[in-house]
């Protein structure tokens, strides 16, 4: 498998508090890397880093094996995408509009047709073209959050006209979702995955984190303290460990609590690639 | 990626194909309100002239006229109104365009370059240009260049110490640059107050006059030295405009999308002192254009800065040179300072808009 993102002894430190430290972690193409850990662990700064923008104050963090410090602004735009957790605007954007800023930069030399399609193809994808017309500002957090899906979407389908590997970030994607637009979102990444991109996304759900994860990466307090794939890193000693929660995993509730899994509606967890 | 329904892709199109018609409607009206205004201005005052006369000695103006009572006219025209309404143009241009700029650059629609302090500061240093002036120089006569001059050195030098005290490891916060701002304004305010204080009657009588804004001292030597430091702007604007829009996002998600956005920033705040300062320079203090004018193009035509940027301009002219007409006419054959014009009518307006939009400004 091709490495999009390499980081090696990654850490970070500012005003004398370190946030992260010894970080080590490689994004593949077709792979969803999902890092989960308490509050305070060090994975949005994990993440700033990992997209440009923190500088690292130890380690070095490659794309395709070209250090990120060389690459401008616009270059790196192609090579990734990032999902913000939310997004406020202080102007009424429409959400055609806002999916359409993920094509204004990068995306300038397309045709203004192709450009359009493009949007529209990204609001269907992330369930918004319903709400192309309405003013950003009017809509709910979680649909919001769809529309700067539909626009980072766009980036990505822009940036795949100059870069064939490509990485995207998503910082907590499904904290105002309702159920069926969590799933609908990691169905997305996963099929984003399929086409040889690679996903590394926040999550605090640890049933869609095991359900959508090719590999998954645990921190605490800023070090990343297990990686591998979801089976073999969920263990009832690391979440007691990591959350502080005496939770077992694979033991079901007692029979007259309901429960609902995510992995159900799956079809097996594991990668094809 | 899934394919598109047909009606939701036809109405999609639809919503695109609407908002376009209405920039493009918008625009011809924008237009033609511009020149209808520039038509009447030019034939306002004491020598009246129509529509229809204005155009023949403009259009006549390089052939020459042969009849002497147009070759009066046309002496007027050219030599008094048309630089006036040109100065008109610019200043409003400058204030409008300069008002949506520092609304994108701080994401936040009350934004004014009055409101940061820039335009204080250039009032600050014409007002000490004019009172302390005459005791430094001995001779008492000031150089002409010294007022502009020094109402350009002071917008840019608040410019330049807002963005030292708000930029820390190359990151400028825009919180820090609007309370500093708010902070200089009320410091600038209070010096030009105590200036007025220790100035004699015909320096407070100057100072006064100018701070609440006139168009009236226009010549081509002002066009000229106006030119400089507007038409930049105007150029830039497509390359704002796009980095604007996707600032609107965030300064992080503008840098994900792949803006340049400390060099963004940057600019925008050069063009804004350098804008304001040459404004204030030539007309004094002329209030709520830049705040006003951006604010209704938005209500017609949506927030994207492509068409933002030049509405504004268009509209900060024709409004600027619609209200000094109006300020030429109203006490005639004397003439109301445009600042107080601008005032009068642009605060109630703006608070009209604002109890009209109630909570909309959170965002």
């Amino acid at each position: 498998m091709t490495r999009l993102l390499e980081a090696r002894d990654l850490g970070f430190a500012i005003s004398g508090r370190t946030l992260v430290a010894e970080a080590r972690l490689t994004i593949a193409a077709g792979e969803l890397v999902v890092v989960i850990g308490p509050n305070g662990a060090g994975k949005s700064t994990l993440l700033r880093l990992l997209d440009g923008e923190l500088r690292p104050t130890t380690g070095s963090i490659t794309y395709g094996g070209t250090a990120i410090g060389t690459l401008p602004a616009w270059r790196l735009a192609c090579k990734r995408a990032v999902l913000p957790q939310a997004s406020r605007l202080s102007f009424p954007f429409t959400v055609f509009e806002v999916a359409r800023l993920g094509l204004d930069g990068i995306g300038r030399a397309l045709p203004g047709a192709r450009r359009d399609l493009i949007a529209w193809s990204a609001l269907e994808t992330a369930d918004v073209a319903h709400l192309a017309g309405r003013a950003y500002q009017t809509l709910s957090g979680g649909e919001q959050q769809r529309a700067q899906f539909a626009r980072v979407l766009c980036q990505l389908e822009a940036g795949r006209t100059v870069e064939a590997e490509q990485v995207l970030f998503l910082d907590e994607p499904t904290a105002s979702l309702d159920l069926k637009h969590q799933i609908g979102l990691l169905e997305a990444a996963r099929a984003l995955c399929d086409t040889g991109i690679g996903v590394l996304a926040i999550l605090h759900d640890l049933n869609i984190a095991a359900a959508y994860a090719h590999k998954l990466v645990v921190m605490r307090q800023g070090r990343v303290v297990a990686s591998g794939p979801p089976a073999a890193v969920l263990t009832d000693a690391l979440v007691r460990e990591v959350f502080e929660v005496p939770l077992s995993v694979g033991t079901l509730p007692p029979p007259e609590v309901p429960f609902l899994l995510p992995q159900a509606g799956r079809r097996g967890a594991q990668p094809a690639a | 990626m899934t394919a598109i329904a047909p009606e939701a892709a036809q109405s999609l199109a639809a919503a695109v194909a609407g908002r376009r018609k209405r920039t493009v409607a918008t625009f011809s009206a924008l237009s033609a309100a511009c020149l209808l205004v520039v038509l009447l201005s030019i034939g306002t005052g004491a020598v009246k002239l129509s529509p229809a006369q204005v155009l023949d000695i403009l259009l006549s103006a390089s052939g020459g006229v042969s009849d002497p009572a147009t070759a009066g006219h046309a002496l007027v025209v050219v030599n008094i109104r048309l630089p006036r309404i040109l100065v008109g143009l610019m200043v409003g241009a400058a204030l409008a365009v300069s008002g949506a700029l520092m609304q994108g650059l701080f994401r936040n629609p009350l934004a004014d370059p009055g409101l940061v302090g820039v335009s204080a500061g250039a009032g600050l240093a014409a007002a000490a240009t004019i009172v302390l002036g005459d005791r430094l120089l001995a001779a008492g006569a000031l150089p002409t260049a010294a007022l502009p001059g020094g109402a350009f050195a002071g917008g840019l030098a608040v410019t330049a110490l807002l963005y030292g005290m708000a930029t820390r490891q190359g990151r400028t916060s825009i919180a820090v640059m609007l309370l500093a701002g708010v902070a200089i304004g009320a410091l600038a305010g209070s010096l030009m107050g105590l200036l007025s204080y220790i100035s004699d009657d015909r320096q407070l009588r100057d100072v006064t006059f100018w701070m609440l804004g006139s168009l009236g001292g226009a010549s081509w030597s002002k066009v000229t030295s106006l030119a400089p430091a507007v038409l930049p702007v105007l150029v830039a604007v497509p390359f704002l405009a796009r980095g604007l829009n996707a600032l609107v996002l965030g300064e992080a998600e503008a840098f994900h999308l792949g803006m340049p956005v400390q060099r963004l920033k940057r600019l925008c705040i050069v063009l804004v002192a350098l804008a304001v300062g040459a404004s204030v320079a030539v007309s004094g203090i002329i209030g709520f254009v830049g705040i006003v004018v951006p604010h209704v193009l938005r209500l017609a035509l949506g927030a994207d800065h492509r068409v933002l940027l030049p509405g504004s301009a268009l509209l900060g002219g024709t409004l600027l040179v619609g209200a000094d007409m109006l300020a030429r006419t109203i006490v005639a054959p004397a003439e109301l300072p445009i600042g107080i014009l601008t005032s009068l009518l642009g605060a109630p307006f703006f608070l009209w808009l604002l109890l009209k939009r109630g909570g909309s400004f959170e965002a």
